[in-house]
């Protein structure tokens, strides 16, 4: 029975949050493997973030069922008060349901989206916002430069053809490193990405004295609330690889899809190593057994199951 | 930088949500006074959730910015599969802030609100669902009897029901033992007692299926589609905890020409603060049941179930054998570095 009143009647105000949220999922089931450095990479995501946003912000994490070990350490950096709003997921919900959570609920106008393996440099929310707030009819800007398949921003170039203050602009305006960089991060080998690197092009946009690139990148985007909210929710029924949806249906709905000019974020990717900034590359070994596709297939088999029998437990 | 493929990239698929996700919003800032009871409370409330479905649901937890302890309570019972989705807030956004997460981010087809001290009784789903099923543009059930005529909606909510086809409308005065568990739950002063016993309830019987229902909703519990909880947000949040918030609920409700409806029979309890009163047997038998067959992962068992027996036996041996676990890691972690370390 009720004894008493409840003080929480006694509360005149309530936080107001601030206006922009920044959202992160987490999955990190075990740290061995893919994983082993799962922790540390978050750890750096995080301190980046604090140390290199200069704007107000209320920091959400949606973990995605992480194992127990990343459940502690965010568990430490919410009663720390690094992080405002927490979401523990028993179960993976994919990329998609993760979103569907965080963007339904975040709390501020705008959503800063990150997986967890990004880096921040100073500038990444400033640069960012002004191009969300000097173009119209945003969707979702990017803090770095990076090529991507005209489809997914063929709205945008439509936008700056049509528009007679825009300078629209064609050509190889990414430096190889800034490439580069990237490429490895998201495990291409150097003739790969140099091949790419070549055979296509950026396009450049200068709209009221203030550039960006088009594109933009669904693994960190800055977006408004009320934009994402249109698209939701997102049907995926995998944790990873539908996520290009988001990136068709802002560009089915006409919404611009734009990238800073400046590399102002970095995705590590599950590796971190000495020099990682740099992105020098390194060697490939080569193993005569290792590399016999037979045998290699017969491990990656191995390892594998032994990854479906964890996840599946779940 | 990326090395090697990320796993959860092929052949898994994402959980599927539940048809029902229920969500719990808890608040204890210290655990002395009014909430010294509190965690064992929300034990109650929340293992009553689990011990009286008969299908599987999410349940959401959204602590609004309690003290450690009862967030350390919490997440051991995320971790030990309890709750499915718990949400941590470093502050309190009011419980109308808080249902504004709620109603817009669950997934699930149907969305049940509670209060964190509610008990709930088996069958609650079943007839709260029923309702749903058998009466038309039916926007809140609560399982708990409305006794109060002065929530916005209910005089319209009887109205409706008068001019619905094959729906007979009834004035019934409140069972005195329902009326008298409701009011000790409550802990309402004598004279509200006895104005709500002249009070008579609308009830609504469905003459082809039987199915009966109380005109009026409360605001400790209650179900709701979610494409109707998405179309009420955001509510207006003023205090922490404002009946004047939870009556926007209401007005919206009626508004959009919504039935509020309860069920005759309560089949869930308001707790209160404190672990006395006529509730203790059932509280008792829940906790009984909690320490002895409940099981961590029960609501799980059914998926489970479909799994072959090995990986049920591989999965058991991990969790008892934590030298297995140890052993399985270093393989998994030896034949990582094999096909993908080729970096010095």
């Amino acid at each position: 029975m009720r004894i008493g009143q409840n003080p929480a009647k006694t509360i005149e105000r309530v936080v107001q949050p601030r206006q922009v949220t920044v959202a992160i999922v987490t999955y990190i089931p075990f740290l061995s493997g893919y994983y082993a450095q799962g922790l540390d990479i978050l750890e750096a995501s995080l301190s980046s973030l604090r140390a290199n946003t200069s704007e107000p912000f209320d920091l959400m994490v949606f973990d995605n069922g992480s194992g127990v070990e990343t459940q502690s350490y965010l568990r430490d950096e919410y009663a720390k008060g690094n992080i405002q709003y927490l979401i523990f997921s028993g179960r993976n919900l994919g990329k998609g349901g993760g979103w569907n959570f965080i963007f339904g609920a975040a709390p501020g106008e705008i959503i800063a989206y990150a997986d967890s393996d990004i880096f921040y440099h100073p500038g990444w929310l400033t640069r960012s916002l002004e191009i969300l707030e000097t173009y119209p009819n945003v969707g979702m800007v990017s803090a770095r430069p990076l090529r991507s398949r005209e489809q997914y921003f063929s709205a945008t170039l439509d936008w700056a053809r049509r528009t007679s203050d825009v300078e629209l602009t064609q050509g190889q305006f990414i430096t190889w490193e800034i490439f580069n960089q990237h490429s490895l991060s998201c495990g291409i080998d150097e003739t790969q990405s140099r091949q790419w690197f070549n055979e296509s092009c950026d396009w450049k946009l200068n709209y009221r004295g203030l550039e960006a690139y088009a594109g933009a990148a669904h693994f960190q985007f800055v977006a408004r609330k009320d934009v994402l909210h249109t698209l939701l929710p997102f049907e995926m029924d995998r944790p990873m690889g539908q996520v290009r949806a988001l990136d068709e249906q802002l560009n089915e709905a006409d919404y611009l899809r734009l990238m800073t000019a400046e590399p102002l974020i970095l995705h590590m990717g599950n590796m971190l190593f000495d020099g990682q900034a740099g992105m020098g590359g390194r060697e490939k070994r080569t193993h005569r057994v290792v590399d016999w596709p037979p045998f290699r297939k017969m491990i990656l088999s191995i390892y594998h199951r032994i990854f479906r029998l964890y996840y599946g437990r779940s | 930088m990326r090395v090697g493929t990320n796993p959860i990239r092929s052949r898994y698929l994402a959980y599927s949500y539940q048809r029902v996700g229920v969500a719990s919003i808890t608040f204890a800032p210290f655990l002395e006074g009014f909430f010294s009871e509190a965690i064992e409370v929300i034990d109650i409330h929340l293992n009553s959730i689990r011990q009286s479905v008969s299908e599987n649901i999410d349940l959401l937890v959204f602590d609004n910015g309690s003290c450690v302890e009862l967030t350390d309570f919490l997440c051991a019972q995320q971790r030990l599969g309890l709750i499915d989705w718990l949400f941590l807030s470093k502050h309190n956004l009011g419980k109308a802030g808080a249902l504004n997460w709620i109603f817009a981010s669950m997934p699930n087809e149907y969305i049940v609100y509670t209060d964190s001290d509610v008990l709930f009784r088996p069958g609650w789903l079943e007839q709260s669902s029923e309702v749903f099923n058998t009466f038309e543009r039916v926007g809140i059930v609560s399982a708990q009897t409305a006794f109060f005529d002065d929530i916005p909606g209910v005089a319209a909510t009887a109205q409706r029901l008068a001019e619905l086809p094959g729906v007979q409308l009834s004035e019934e005065m409140p069972n005195p033992e329902i009326l008298s568990e409701f009011c000790e739950g409550v802990g309402a002063p004598a004279e509200v007692r006895q104005r709500l016993e002249q009070i008579p309830l609308h009830v609504a019987t469905h003459r082809k299926k039987g199915v009966r229902a109380v005109a009026g909703t409360t605001h400790m519990q209650f179900m709701l589609q979610r494409e109707l909880a998405r179309r009420l947000s955001p509510l207006p949040v003023t205090r922490a905890l404002d009946s004047s918030d939870d009556f926007e609920i209401n007005r919206r409700v009626d508004a959009m020409g919504y039935l509020q409806l309860s069920l005759p029979v309560p089949l869930v309890y308001h707790m209160g603060n404190r672990l006395e009163g006529r509730y203790m047997l059932e509280a008792n038998n829940i906790r009984r049941n909690a320490g002895r067959a409940f099981e961590p992962w029960d609501h799980a068992r059914a998926q489970s179930r479909q799994k072959s027996r090995s990986k049920k036996v591989f999965g058991r041996s991990l969790q008892h054998s934590p030298r297995l676990k140890r052993l399985i890691q270093r393989v998994y972690a030896f034949l990582f570095d094999i096909l993908y370390a080729n970096y010095e």
